[in-house]
């Protein structure tokens, strides 16, 4: 289907800030990090959020009709706002609680690490939930979540590492989080691949012999197989396999690799600028080609 | 008129405004939920429901109801209740008030201001100014060149009127006149019928139902020609056996029990094919009463003796008077005659063989009386007749005389000249003609399935009476019009389907209402020109029939486009060099580039249009049409449904939109210098001085209309007290008459009743009105004078031999033999561009092409500017079977080239399983109206530009280009191959058309108001 | 509670198109959008190995099939769609804030979004009409008297189609109109498990 800009944006954005909570939330359970370190990362996810938030502003038709859209609470994307409202609570939660104790280098409790962790648990299956239509073939199956569990996992390492290597948190934070981007793109690359391979073998009902009236009769667009496939094989091959697997996921994975087990290398803040870099760009490929494949299944009315 | 300066965005935004304040204002149509949505209608807002007859196609005459809201249209709805349409209103009717106020309509008279063949950058004058213009323009041609140098074109009278159509004949006495369409749509059927029984017979009341329901070259579901889609889908339903002819699978024929899917351009042999079911197949049961009663089959033919006859013309029979308003034919036949016997013997006497007294017995074709018979027989109202749909049905009481005309066999008899010489009844050459087409001959010929003309034949032919047969154009198009159309009817004649119940009605108009002339050319009525000038028709070397034709009336009032347009190029074999239009184009008959080539040369071309298309962009002046939701007129069906009506105009006319009968002919006539019509060029003698006002207005016109209804009709013609049959006060069959006395009270009583169904209001509502003298003439002025039975054709039988065929087209005459015929008995001919015909030029051009099919959407070239319309199919297409296509490379929605000799355009594939491989069907009458002037991209699609204008495709008969069924080769547009390196046709500017629903354009065509007069 | 469906006898529909003009008019659905369309269902092959002549065809009209578990109500963040006491499943233009989720979730793509007014779009059912006890456009400007209009919880002598010369509606069942057709002749579009209230009768054809 047609490819819905800003809400690449938004779930890319919203995936990238609720790993940072994620992980945010491991270093505050662990101890690890600085008080100056939480901040800035609070601020940076808060950010974020915000960012994400306006570009779904763009995609709206009527945002000034944004508090409708706690209307109908068994709603995907009400679910969506209503985990945006607690990520922005439980930041603010913990920066009230940095803030205070900035000058006591107060780290954010456990408690609040859990908090953080848990919100990033639940936000992985609120985005991808709200995806999962069976309207779309593409979308109403498993790796949808796992796709959007390993897109806030790489998100997330690689955007905490950089924070650490940039604010300078230490050489084993450095080399852990160099070791968690290499595991999560590992982890993504598997998936992403997994994942579209399995697309390209749904079964579309079948179309055949079924001409329409209303259309440009110069581009009949059925050809559901060709676009289910169109990823892992087609036309889209290239946007996916270069940029999804490639950008997004191999070269983090060289990136953390190096990085992994030199600990000096580990902290110079160009590696995991790069790692983060590619993965978003490769993040935003899959979204991408997510809606390319993203077809109805049952093309009646297209 | 506005600025022309004013660009199209300017419009459009006057446009949205309007529309939007519309939007708002009318609740109802967003989709809130609000309870009171129709809050907005306040106590002033003055809503009516107008009664009126949509004229959105060539005369289906749906009832419709028209909602205008502070003299606005703002809705338009089939009427349930009118008899003919049954609520039918289909999508052209529907989306009217898209051409009623489209921004682009042409609303003031233009002058162009560049030669032709340029944009013609058109300059607004007034309406007077136009008119004398046009007067001066036609003037100057017609003193040069003379009365002929002007010729008409048309198309099919979107207006509501045909007032070109005959008003050149009257007025102007140019014998180039009427519609080239008429030569290629419903004028050889109309021509063929006129012939052998009545014009029109091939127009089915469906209505009645049928018991087989026979789409032949028909999908009257999308064309709802002439019977409307409700009607056609209820009765094909309803219908025991359902029998559909036609190369493609149909909207409707997709549920046919029997599907004839023939190669185009074949349906004579089909035709051929059936008739020897009919005749030799056991299971078939003619009946053989009304052959031997009705048809000339039993009159007996002598093949080794001179044609001989008299001159005969098709109204009032004058004896060879050189009437106005009929055309004498020189009837030479071998029929035998009583002067082939005896010396002096009567030539119209025909002689039959009675096997009950074994001796010759004669028919009077002038009397129409048999031998011993002293007075006409007609049906007995009490013992042979029943009320049936509100008309008489009676039981055929058999021959009036007690004879057994023989139809087989062979005779001997002694003719004047004193030797014996073998003669045979007409049945017996039938026979012999048709013994050949075997279901496996025709197959070969055919391509169908050999079976299935034996199950057509058993099932349409197990019984007399099952219903007509409804055939349409393409049996006109492949070269041989003439014999294809009679074939049919023929069929249906053998089978009693002759104006049965559910069979061949014909037009109604012929026998009520007398008014024809004036609804369709008030009051430019008939021909008065003299025979000898009518002969003059350009083409009439080679179709010397065409000034007969053009008396039978309607859409067989034409003359060639092909001989007409030589003329306008070669002065060939007389200058033509004016023309005047009515909404006609040049791609709609002939070669479209040839008549585009010829009118770029006219020196004088004035018309009246609607619309910028393409042809009227080469006019020297045109002047604003009228909409029909602008005009009133009196309505009935031109088919067999048989309901009279009133389109009643609903808004007041915008800009200077003109009514071409009254405002436009009669000016034009006056600065022309021509004095008014009955001074000089009487029409049919029987209408009254009264009726003869000078220069009518539209409201005389109007109530002309109505006049025949009128309780006290005027009583003299001059001294002559008016004959009984024009006070049509003779009581309809149950006693129910129509009777107003003027138009406004006409369209009082429409508004109360909605249509009403002839057979109950009209004198003639009968069937079978050839048993009750309803289809021949009876002389005007004698009050005495009788009905006759039969048939007004030259032997007054409905004749499976065409005398006229016989005289003009025969093996002894001067003109080119009717291909494929036998004396005169109709037979088949192969399309000249065809494998078998033309298997060399099949080698390179390996595709059969038909084209023509109707997209419910689009009458002809009408509605690419809708956008309701043009959204739902948005650029031609055509229909390809996925094996050519894949042999081809071609796959759905490539641009393709489709190339003949000719030319080539290009269109869209559509991959079709229902067409045969080889075959394809294009799209026809495609011009994009976004494109610029002077063309508007008429070149990039249309079929026509593939037709051929050698002579030999025309049918010899009376012309009819060969517009289906001929060779083409297709190849995939490519960049490469294509114009701006784009498949995608363009404008000379490389603007492609609009090709899907979402283009910006289409939004640019909305309706404005900023014209509308409250 | 009821369910409110259109019944449409595919064997008489002929795709003459005025169900979508209708619609178009009596709702001012934009130029380029649509709330019901027509397909072309073949010519296919009747069998996999018949080849041409032997090819059936049939027309379907799609719309919004106002599903009893509809995915579009589901998906709506605002409510704004909804489904009625009807059996409708109608869109509050008041509430919609044009996230066009449910336009993604229905199967069908039935949805749009009107660009003018922001707010997503779709058939309605003509509630204006079906309000007043009239039936929706689609079903009165049939030109094939195709499409019958009434609750499927009373049945089908509930369906009413176009109007007779009298002023009545014809009835689904009335056999001058409607040929007999027998259970396995009503199909309905894809289900997915949110019951689409369309059915199609379809008579001697294979329904794809």
């Amino acid at each position: 289907m047609e490819i819905q800009t800003p809400l690449v944006i938004f779930t890319l954005l919203l995936c990238l800030a609720n790993g940072l909570m994620g992980f945010q939330g491991l270093m505050m359970v662990q101890r690890k990090g600085d008080n100056r370190f939480h901040l800035i990362t609070l601020i940076v996810t808060a950010v974020v959020l915000v960012v994400g938030g306006l570009a779904v502003f763009t995609h709206l038709q009527h945002w000034e009709r944004i508090f409708n859209g706690f209307g109908q609470i068994n709603s995907g994307i009400t679910h969506e706002l209503i985990l945006i409202v607690v990520m922005v609570v439980a930041l603010v939660v913990a920066f009230v609680m940095a803030w205070r104790g900035r000058e006591d280098g107060v780290v954010p409790s456990k408690a609040v690490g859990v908090a953080f962790i848990i919100i990033a648990v639940i936000g992985g299956f609120v985005t991808a939930h709200s995806y999962d239509m069976y309207a779309r073939p593409a979308w109403n199956n498993l790796f949808l979540y796992l796709y959007y569990y390993a897109s806030e996992l790489i998100l997330g390492a690689a955007g905490v590492w950089v924070l650490t290597a940039v604010l300078k948190q230490g050489d084993d934070v450095n080399a852990l989080f160099g070791k968690l981007t290499l595991v999560m793109a590992v982890l993504y690359t598997v998936i992403t691949v997994a994942a579209m391979f399995a697309i390209s073998t749904i079964e579309p009902a079948t179309i055949e012999g079924i001409t329409f009236y209303t259309y440009d009769p110069t581009h009949p667009a059925v050809d559901p197989a060709a676009d289910l496939a169109a990823a892992w094989s087609g036309a889209s091959a290239g946007l996916f396999w270069g940029g999804a697997v490639v950008v997004g996921g191999i070269v983090p994975i060289v990136v953390a690799a190096v990085a992994a087990f030199r600990a000096k290398l580990a902290a110079n803040p160009a590696l995991p600028v790069v790692a983060l870099v590619a993965a978003l760009i490769g993040n935003t490929c899959y979204r991408i080609v997510l809606y390319v494949v993203g077809i109805a299944s049952y093309v009646y009315f297209f | 008129m506005l600025d022309r300066s004013l660009s199209r965005r300017s419009f459009f935004k006057v446009a949205a405004a309007s529309a939007g304040a519309i939007a708002l204002a009318d609740g109802a149509s967003q989709a809130i939920l609000h309870e009171d949505a129709f809050a907005d209608e306040t106590a002033d807002d003055e809503i009516k429901v107008i009664h009126s007859t949509c004229r959105g196609c060539g005369k289906m005459e749906c009832g419709n109801l028209i909602t205008v809201k502070n003299g606005r249209v703002i809705h338009l709805e089939g009427d349930h209740r009118a008899v003919a349409s049954r609520g039918n209103l289909c999508v052209k009717g529907r989306s009217a008030t898209q051409a009623l106020y489209h921004p682009d309509r042409i609303r003031y008279p233009l002058i162009r201001t560049t030669p032709k063949g340029e944009d013609p950058k058109w300059k607004r004058v007034s309406h007077d100014e136009a008119i004398q213009y046009m007067a001066d323009g036609f003037n100057a041609v017609i003193e040069k060149y003379g009365q002929h140098s002007i010729k008409c074109l048309h198309g099919t009278g979107r207006i509501t009127t045909y007032a070109t159509e005959a008003y050149p004949t009257y007025l102007i006495q140019t014998a180039n006149t009427g519609s080239p369409a008429g030569i290629l749509c419903k004028g050889p059927r109309l021509s063929s019928a006129a012939m052998i029984c009545f014009p029109g017979a091939h127009w089915c009341n469906l209505i009645d139902g049928q018991k087989v329901n026979f789409q032949w070259g028909t999908n009257q579901e999308v064309s709802n020609y002439d019977n409307s889609c409700r009607v056609t889908v209820d009765e094909h339903v309803r219908a025991e056996t359902t029998i559909q002819v036609g190369p493609r699978m149909q909207n409707l024929g997709k549920e046919a029990d029997i599907w004839i899917d023939l190669r185009p351009g074949t349906d004579d042999a089909v035709a051929l094919g059936l008739l020897h079911q009919a005749v030799f197949n056991d299971n078939c049961n003619i009946d053989m009463t009304f052959v031997k009663k009705w048809t000339n089959a039993p009159f007996l033919y002598c093949e080794d003796i001179e044609p001989s006859g008299w001159t005969w013309s098709k109204w009032g029979d004058p004896e060879g008077k050189q009437e106005m308003g009929s055309y004498p034919l020189n009837i030479r036949t071998r029929i035998l005659k009583e002067s082939d016997i005896v010396e002096g013997g009567d030539v119209r006497k025909m002689a039959v063989w009675d096997t009950k007294s074994n001796s010759i017995k004669f028919f009077d074709t002038h009397t129409c009386l048999w031998d011993g018979q002293t007075e006409y027989q007609y049906p007995d109202l009490d013992k042979d007749c029943v009320e049936y749909k509100g008309g008489i049905l009676a039981t055929d009481p058999g021959l009036p005389v007690d004879i057994d005309p023989a139809l087989e066999g062979s005779f001997k008899v002694t003719l004047k000249d004193g030797k014996e010489h073998t003669v045979e009844p007409v049945w017996e050459m039938f026979k012999r003609h048709l013994e050949p087409w075997t279901p496996e001959h025709t197959s070969e010929i055919t391509g169908v399935d050999p079976q299935k003309f034996i199950d057509a034949a058993e099932a349409y032919c197990e019984e007399p009476g099952k219903g007509g047969i409804v055939f349409n154009l393409p049996l006109e198009h492949a070269g041989n019009s003439i014999q294809t159309t009679m074939l049919p009817l023929i069929l249906s004649a053998l089978m009693n389907n002759i104006d049965s119940p559910g069979g061949q009605r014909g037009c109604e108009n012929m026998f009520f209402t007398m008014d024809t002339f004036f609804q369709y050319h008030i009051p430019w009525a008939n021909s008065t020109l003299d025979p000898k000038e009518q002969a003059k028709v350009v083409g009439g070397d080679r179709f010397p029939l065409t000034p007969f034709f053009q008396m039978v009336g309607g859409a067989a009032l034409y003359h060639d486009p092909i001989s007409a347009a030589e003329a306008i190029l070669y002065d060939d074999p007389y200058p033509i060099r004016a023309m005047i239009a009515n909404s006609g184009q040049h791609f709609n008959s002939g070669n479209a580039w040839m008549n585009w080539q010829a009118f770029e040369t006219l020196d004088f071309f004035g018309g009246w249009e609607l619309w910028h298309s393409p042809t009227i962009e080469l006019a020297d002046v045109v002047m604003p049409a009228a909409h029909f939701l602008e005009v009133s007129v009196l309505r009935y069906t031109q088919g067999g449904e048989g309901a009279i009506g009133a389109q009643v105009q609903a808004v007041k006319r915008q800009g200077d939109a003109s009514w071409d009968s009254a405002d436009i002919c009669c000016e034009l006539s006056k600065a022309m210098g021509y004095e008014y019509w009955p001074t000089k060029n009487r029409p049919l003698p029987q209408w009254p001085d009264e009726w003869m006002k000078p220069w009518p207005t539209e409201k005389d016109m109007l109530n002309m209309s109505v006049l025949p209804m009128r309780r006290e009709l005027p009583a003299k013609i001059g001294d002559t007290v008016i004959a009984p049959h024009l006070d049509i006060a003779v009581p309809a069959p149950d006693g129910n008459i129509l009777r107003c006395d003027d138009w406004d009270e006409y369209v009082e009583q429409y508004q109360e009743h909605s249509q009403w169904n002839l057979k109950e209001i009209s004198p003639f509502g009968y069937y079978y009105r050839f048993q009750w003298g309803h289809f021949r003439p009876r002389d005007a002025e004698d009050p005495t004078a009788p009905f006759v039975p039969g048939f007004n054709t030259p032997t007054g039988k409905f004749e499976i031999l065409s005398t006229i065929l016989e005289s003009y087209h025969g093996p002894n005459t001067q003109w080119v033999e009717a291909p494929g015929s036998y004396n005169g008995i109709p037979g088949y001919r192969e399309p000249v561009e065809s494998p078998l015909s033309s298997p060399e030029l099949y080698e390179e051009y390996p595709i059969i092409v038909t084209t023509g099919r109707r997209n419910p959407l689009y009458f002809h070239n009408e509605g690419r500017q809708q956008p309701w319309l043009r959204e739902l199919t948005p650029c031609a297409t055509f229909q390809i079977h996925p094996d050519t296509a894949a042999e081809l490379g071609i796959e759905q929605g490539d641009w393709c080239w489709i190339e003949t000799k000719r030319g080539r355009i290009r269109q869209v594939a559509d991959l079709f399983y229902g067409i045969r491989p080889g075959t394809v069907e294009c799209d026809h009458q495609w011009w994009y109206p976004e494109l610029s002037a002077p063309k508007h991209g008429w070149d990039l699609s249309n079929v026509n530009v593939l037709v051929s204008m050698d002579h030999e495709s025309q049918d010899p008969i009376i012309g009819t280009c060969n517009c289906r069924g001929y060779l083409a080769k297709i190849y995939k547009a490519t960049p490469e191959n294509s114009p701006f390196g784009n498949p995608c046709p363009c404008d000379d500017d490389g603007t492609e058309i609009i090709h899907t629903a979402t283009d910006p354009r289409l939004k640019e065509w909305l309706p404005t108001y900023e014209y509308e007069v409250i | 509670m009821s369910r409110y469906a259109v019944i449409t006898d595919l064997n008489r529909c002929v795709s003459c198109l005025n169900c979508v003009v209708a619609c178009k008019e009596a709702n001012e659905v934009p130029i380029g959008s649509f709330w019901i369309k027509i397909l072309r269902v073949g010519p296919n092959p009747k069998t996999p190995t018949s080849t041409y002549p032997d090819v059936e065809m049939y027309y379907l009209p799609v719309s919004c099939q106002h599903c009893e578990d509809p995915a579009c109500v589901h998906v709506c963040p605002t409510g704004a769609s909804h489904k009625t006491e009807n059996g409708s499943v109608q869109i509050d233009h008041d509430k919609c804030i044009g996230c066009q989720f449910c336009a993604m979730a229905c199967p069908y793509g039935v949805r749009y979004l009107n660009e003018e007014q922001g707010v997503v779009e779709k058939c309605t059912r003509c509630y204006q009409k079906t309000n007043e006890g009239e039936l929706p456009s689609c079903v009165i400007a049939c030109g094939g008297s195709a499409r019958f209009f009434g609750d499927l919880d009373a049945g089908y002598n509930d369906f009413r189609g176009r109007l007779d010369e009298n002023g009545n509606n014809i009835s689904l069942l009335d056999e001058s109109y409607i040929k007999p057709f027998s259970d396995d002749d009503v199909h309905t579009l894809p289900d997915s498990g949110n019951g689409p209230s369309d059915r199609f009768i379809l008579r001697n054809r294979t329904w794809r």
